[in-house]
C-alpha cells in the first residue's frame, strides 16, 4: 500500500514538471482520481502502468514546447548579451581579457601537469618496471636510487615474478667522456653501460640491429639517432667503431656499433645517448655487492606483486650479502620517479610534486583573481542591468528565466575568454617553455585533455562568476527598480570592498613570494660557499694532459690572466667519493666526502686553513699521511675543538688503498652542491695525480676571455689527441640551483600577471566609481574643490583597501615563504624590507591605476557634467 | 451580428452538452466520464482536455476552482460553466444542425 503510494508520488513529481500549461494543480487531481477509479477496479498495479503512460504521451509535447520557447528565448537573450557587450567596451574587455589571461594561466598548467604525468608512461609495460633502490638510513626510507650490481640477476634467480630486470650504470660523475671516431671526437655526458635487457625492460625501439643480442656481446655499442648522425654524417654507423674512454683512465675501449635507437623521449627519467657492454666494465662484477653506482630495474609479472617481493628483500640480502648488510632495498614504481623520487644519486634531475602544487596554486589564483573582476564589475554595473529585470519581471519573465539569462551572459563571457585564452596560451607557449624547461605543445586536434580542461575552466567560470548577479539580480522586486530610486545598498559596496581587498591580498601573497624567491636566488649566488667559484675552470684530464702536466702548468702560469692551476680527484659540483673512515678516539666511522687533491688546491680555490697547517709533503705515504679536515667533520666527529683534531689520527681501506696518517690542519666549510644540503665533512689528501681527474685553473676574472684563449693554445700543444672540454665551477653551480630559478621565474611572471589583472579590475571599479560621482564632482568642483580634492575623493577609498589587503596577507605569505625557505639549508631571511616593498609596490601600481581615471573626472569641466540634468 | 461567431465541432459540441448536463460538477474527469456512459466508448482525459482548453481560449466556456476532496488528494477541481457567448454558440450550431437535419426522415422512411 505505502510502497504503491510513494510510487504515485513519485510519478507525480514527473507529471507536474513535465505539464507545461498552467493548471497543473488540477490535472494532478483530475489524473489522481482517475487513478483511484482504476485502481479500485483492476487493481493498483495497473493504476500506476496507466498513470506512467499518461506521463510517457506527454513527453513529446514537452519537449516541443520546451525547444521552441528555449530557443526563442535563447535569441533574445544572444541578443541582449551580445549588446551589452557591444555597449560597454572598456567593461567588456576588462572582463574578457582578465578571465583569458586566468584561464590561459591555467591551460598551461595544464599542459604542464599532464607533461609530468606522462613521464615514463611510455614503456608498454610501465606499470610493471619497478626500481630497485636502497635505503643506508636504517628506517627503511629509501635514500639512494643506485644499488648493487649483484641484485638484478640475484633477483630474476631466486623469485619467479621477475620476469626480467635490466641495470645501467651511467659513466663520469659529473665529468664527460671521451668518444672518438676518427676525426670526429667529443666529450659526451650520456655514456651508460647496460644490460641486454634495457630493450626487453624498457620500450626503446631500436631502428636499426637487434635487440636482443645488441648487447648480449662484449665490446658492442648502441647510439641514438642524434649521436649516428653527430659521429657518422651519412655513413652507415652499423658495425663501425668508436672508441671510448669511460673511466677517464686514458686508456682507450673499442665498441662496435650493433644498433641505433631512437632518441629517448623527453617524458623519460633518464636519457642515454650511449649503451655499452655491460660485460665490459672494468670492475670484478661476478660478486653480489662491492659497487654500489648502478640502477636496477626489475619487470614483474604483475603489478600487484610488488608489495610480496618487497617483504622478501631483507632476506633476499641476508642470503646474498652473507652478513648483515648495512642496506636495506626497495622497490619504486618507474611511473612515480619524475614526481615522487627524492633520492640521493638520481640519474637525471626529478620534478617535484610540490611544484606542480605551487604551479597550480598560482595558476588558480590568478584565476580567481579574474573572476572577482568579472563578479565586482557586474554588481557595479547591475545598476544598469535592473531596469532591464524589472521590465522583464512585469511582462511575466520568471525568476529561473533571469537566472538563466544572466549565467548564459557569463557563459557567452567566459566562452570568448576560452577562446582568447586558447591562442594566448598558444603565444605563450614558448616563454612558458623556456621558464619551465619543457617541450610542451598545444594543438587544438591533439590536446584532447587541454581542450577538456579548458572547457570545463570556462564553464566553471562561467558559473562562478555570474551566479552573484544571476541569483541577486534576479530577486529583485519590480516596483523597486522600476520606480527609478538607488536601491543599492550599503552591502553592495561593502562586498566590492571585500572582493578588491582579497583580490589584493592574493596579489600581494604573490609579490612577496616572488620578492622572497629573488631574495633566496641573489643569496644563493652572492653567499660564500667556502671556496671561490668564480673565477675557476673545470678541465677534465686525460692520460696525456696528466703525462704532461708539469709542462702544461708551467706554460699556463705564464700568461698574467691565470693565477694557478690544481689537479683533483672531485670538484664541488662534480660528483664526490665518500668512505668509511675511522678518527681516533671514536667508536663509530663517518664517513665523509674524499677529496684526493695536490699542493696547489687549497690555494687555487681560496680555501681557509682555520688552524694548524697546510700540507708539508708533496706527496702523501699511504702509511702516515696528512690530512686537511673540514671544521663540520672535527664537530661531527666529536672533537670539542679544531685545536683538539689536530693531531688526530685517521685511517680508512677502500678501493683505491689504505690509508692512515694524522690531522694537520682544519678548512672551512665547503658547499659542493645545492643549498638545500647542509655541508658535508670533508677529508683532504695529496695524491698522485694518477688518481685525479680534474684540472682546476683560476683566472683573473677581468681578463676571462685572454685566460681562456690561452688555455685553449697550450692544451692545443701539449695534449693534441683530446679535445678541450671546460665548463665554469660558477655556471655549474647555478645549474644545480636550476629548479629554483625556475620557481623565482614563474613566481615573477605570475606575480605580475596577478597585479596586472587585479589592476585591471582595480581600473574598471575606478571607472565605474567616476562615473557615478559624475555630479557630486561637478557640484564639488562649482562649489570649489580644487582638481587635487576630487582626485584624493576618488582615490581615497581603494588606497586603503589596497593597504588593508597587504596586512592581511603579510602573515600568510611570511607563513609559506617561510615554510618553503625551510627546504634550503643556507636561506636568506625574510626581512621586513620584503613586506614593505611589496606595499610600495602594489600601492604605486595601483595608484598609477587609479589615477588614469580620477585625475580624468577631477579635471573635467564641471559645465559638461552638470549638464546633463 | 452573428458571423463571428465560430463553429463547433462534434467533439466540442458534445463536450459543451456535457457541461450543461453536468450542471455544477463539470470537470474534467467527470466530463470525460459522462461522454463515455452515453457514447459507450472510452473517452480519454487527453481527448477531453484539448478542446476544453480550445474552447476556454475561445470564450465559449469558463473556469472556475471548486472545492477540495479528498479523492483529488486535497486538490481542488476546475468546473467548468458555459458562458453567454458558448450558449450563443450552441444555438447557432442546433440552428445549423436543424436545418439540415429537417428531411433525414423523410429520406429513411422512404428507402423502406
Amino acid at each position: 500500500m505505502a510502497k504503491h503510494d510513494r510510487h504515485l508520488k513519485i510519478l507525480e513529481f514527473f507529471l507536474k514538471n513535465i505539464i507545461t500549461f498552467d493548471d497543473r494543480e488540477n490535472l494532478a487531481g483530475d489524473f489522481e482520481e482517475m487513478y483511484e477509479r482504476i485502481s479500485c477496479q483492476k487493481g493498483k498495479s495497473r493504476a500506476l502502468l496507466w498513470y506512467a503512460f499518461q506521463i510517457f504521451k506527454l513527453i513529446p509535447s514537452y519537449f516541443k514546447n520546451y525547444t521552441i520557447w528555449s530557443l526563442t528565448m535563447i535569441k533574445n537573450y544572444l541578443k541582449i548579451a551580445f549588446r551589452n557587450i557591444k555597449k560597454y567596451k572598456a567593461y567588456s574587455f576588462i572582463n574578457i581579457s582578465g578571465l583569458a589571461i586566468g584561464m590561459a594561466c591555467c591551460l598551461l598548467i595544464v599542459l604542464h601537469i599532464q607533461d609530468e604525468l606522462s613521464y615514463d608512461a611510455f614503456h608498454l609495460n610501465a606499470d610493471r618496471i619497478f626500481r630497485v633502490v636502497t635505503s643506508t638510513s636504517g628506517d627503511g626510507v629509501p635514500t639512494n636510487a643506485t644499488g648493487t650490481f649483484g641484485t638484478g640477476p640475484a633477483l630474476k634467480e631466486d623469485f619467479p615474478e621477475v620476469v626480467d630486470f635490466a641495470r645501467i650504470r651511467r659513466m663520469g660523475q659529473g665529468t664527460r667522456i671521451y668518444i672518438g671516431h676518427k676525426d670526429r671526437q667529443f666529450y659526451e655526458e650520456r655514456f651508460f653501460f647496460a644490460d641486454p635487457g634495457i630493450f626487453t625492460v624498457f620500450t626503446f625501439p631500436l631502428i636499426q640491429g637487434d635487440a636482443v643480442k645488441a648487447l648480449s656481446e662484449p665490446n658492442s655499442i648502441v647510439i641514438t639517432e642524434d649521436m649516428a648522425e653527430k659521429y657518422f654524417g651519412r655513413e652507415d654507423p652499423m658495425g663501425q667503431t668508436l672508441e671510448a674512454d669511460p673511466y677517464n683512465s686514458g686508456e682507450m675501449m673499442v665498441f662496435q656499433v650493433t644498433g641505433i635507437a631512437k632518441n629517448v623521449p623527453s617524458h623519460s627519467h633518464f636519457h642515454f645517448d650511449f649503451l655499452a657492454s655491460y660485460v665490459n666494465q672494468k670492475e670484478d662484477l661476478t660478486q653480489f655487492s662491492g659497487l654500489y653506482s648502478h640502477y636496477t630495474y626489475a619487470l614483474l609479472q604483475d603489478a600487484s606483486q610488488a608489495a610480496g617481493l618487497e617483504s622478501q628483500l631483507p632476506d633476499f640480502i641476508r642470503r646474498h650479502f652473507g652478513e648483515d648488510s648495512w642496506y636495506t632495498n626497495h622497490l619504486q614504481p618507474i611511473l612515480k620517479i619524475r614526481l615522487y623520487s627524492r633520492l640521493r644519486s638520481e640519474i637525471e634531475a626529478t620534478g617535484n610534486i610540490a611544484s606542480i602544487t605551487i604551479f597550480s596554486l598560482v595558476a588558480i589564483i590568478v584565476l580567481a583573481i579574474a573572476c572577482i573582476n568579472y563578479i565586482n564589475l557586474s554588481t557595479a554595473f547591475s545598476l544598469k542591468r535592473a531596469k532591464e529585470v524589472g521590465l522583464r519581471k512585469v511582462v511575466g519573465a520568471r525568476r529561473k528565466q533571469l537566472i538563466e539569462q544572466f549565467l548564459g551572459e557569463s557563459l557567452l563571457v567566459s566562452l570568448l575568454s576560452g577562446l582568447l585564452a586558447f591562442f594566448l596560451a598558444g603565444l605563450l607557449l614558448p616563454l612558458f617553455n623556456a621558464i619551465a624547461d619543457k617541450e610542451v605543445t598545444l594543438h587544438f586536434l591533439t590536446g584532447v585533455i587541454p581542450l577538456a580542461s579548458l572547457m570545463g575552466i570556462v564553464a566553471v567560470v562561467g558559473v562562478v562568476s555570474g551566479s552573484y548577479v544571476a541569483f541577486v539580480l534576479s530577486g529583485l522586486a519590480p516596483f523597486q527598480v522600476l520606480k527609478g530610486g538607488s536601491y543599492s545598498a550599503g552591502w553592495k559596496t561593502k562586498l566590492r570592498k571585500g572582493m578588491v581587498i582579497s583580490q589584493f591580498f592574493l596579489a600581494t601573497i604573490m609579490i612577496i613570494a616572488a620578492l622572497t624567491a629573488h631574495k633566496q636566488m641573489r643569496f644563493i649566488q652572492t653567499h660564500n660557499t667556502g671556496y671561490n667559484r668564480d673565477e675557476i675552470l673545470v678541465i677534465p684530464l686525460n692520460r696525456e694532459a696528466r703525462a704532461g702536466y708539469a709542462a702544461l702548468r708551467n706554460e699556463l702560469l705564464m700568461y698574467p690572466a691565470i693565477r694557478n692551476t690544481a689537479t683533483s680527484s672531485h670538484v664541488p659540483t662534480q660528483g664526490s667519493q665518500h668512505e668509511s673512515v675511522a678518527f681516533e678516539g671514536r667508536d663509530q666511522n663517518l664517513t665523509p666526502v674524499l677529496y684526493f687533491i695536490d699542493k696547489e688546491f687549497v690555494d687555487t680555490y681560496g680555501i681557509q686553513i682555520i688552524h694548524g697547517t697546510d700540507f708539508t709533503q708533496t706527496m702523501s705515504h699511504p702509511s702516515n699521511a696528512e690530512f686537511l679536515v673540514s671544521a663540520r667533520t672535527v664537530t661531527e666527529a666529536g672533537y670539542s675543538s679544531p685545536e683538539e683534531a689536530l693531531g688526530k689520527q685517521v685511517q680508512w681501506r677502500s678501493r683505491s688503498g689504505e690509508y692512515s696518517g694524522t690531522i694537520i690542519g682544519v678548512i672551512n666549510d665547503m658547499n659542493l652542491y645545492s643549498f638545500h644540503r647542509a655541508a658535508y665533512p670533508m677529508i683532504f689528501l695529496v695524491t698522485p695525480i694518477e688518481q685525479h681527474d680534474s684540472l682546476s685553473v683560476r683566472l683573473d676574472s677581468s681578463q676571462y676571455s685572454e685566460a681562456l684563449a690561452a688555455i685553449q693554445s697550450v692544451w692545443k700543444r701539449l695534449v693534441p689527441y683530446y679535445p678541450m672540454d671546460y665548463s665554469f665551477l660558477d655556471a655549474n653551480f647555478e645549474a644545480m640551483h636550476r629548479a629554483d630559478r625556475r620557481l623565482n621565474d614563474i613566481f615573477q611572471v605570475f606575480s605580475l600577471t596577478a597585479v596586472v589583472v587585479a589592476c585591471l579590475g582595480l581600473f574598471g571599479l575606478a571607472v565605474f566609481a567616476a562615473e557615478q560621482k559624475t555630479k557630486e564632482i561637478g557640484i564639488r568642483k562649482v562649489l570649489g574643490a580644487s582638481a587635487f580634492n576630487i582626485y584624493f575623493m576618488l582615490s581615497r577609498d581603494f588606497l586603503k583597501w589596497v593597504i588593508i589587503a597587504n596586512i592581511v596577507a603579510w602573515p600568510i605569505a611570511y607563513y609559506s615563504m617561510h615554510k618553503w625557505l625551510q627546504d634550503f639549508v643556507y636561506r636568506t631571511r625574510i626581512g621586513w624590507e620584503i613586506f614593505l616593498l611589496s606595499a610600495i609596490i602594489a600601492l604605486i601600481i595601483s595608484i598609477f591605476t587609479i589615477s588614469f581615471q580620477s585625475i580624468k573626472a577631477a579635471r573635467a569641466n564641471p559645465v559638461d557634467s552638470l549638464r546633463y540634468e | 451580428m452573428r458571423e463571428k461567431l465560430k463553429s463547433l465541432t462534434r467533439k466540442e459540441e458534445l463536450i459543451m452538452l456535457s457541461i450543461l448536463n453536468l450542471e455544477k460538477n463539470a470537470y474534467l474527469v467527470a466530463i470525460a466520464d459522462y461522454l463515455s456512459q452515453t457514447t459507450k466508448k472510452k473517452v480519454s482525459l487527453t481527448s477531453v482536455h484539448l478542446p476544453l482548453n480550445r474552447l476556454e481560449k475561445k470564450g465559449l466556456i469558463e473556469s472556475e476552482f471548486g472545492e477540495a476532496t479528498a479523492v483529488r488528494g486535497g486538490r481542488r477541481k476546475k468546473i467548468y460553466t458555459i458562458t453567454k457567448l458558448g450558449f450563443e454558440a450552441l444555438e447557432e450550431h442546433k440552428r445549423i444542425s436543424d436545418l439540415l437535419w429537417k428531411n433525414h426522415l423523410k429520406y429513411s422512411s422512404s428507402k423502406d
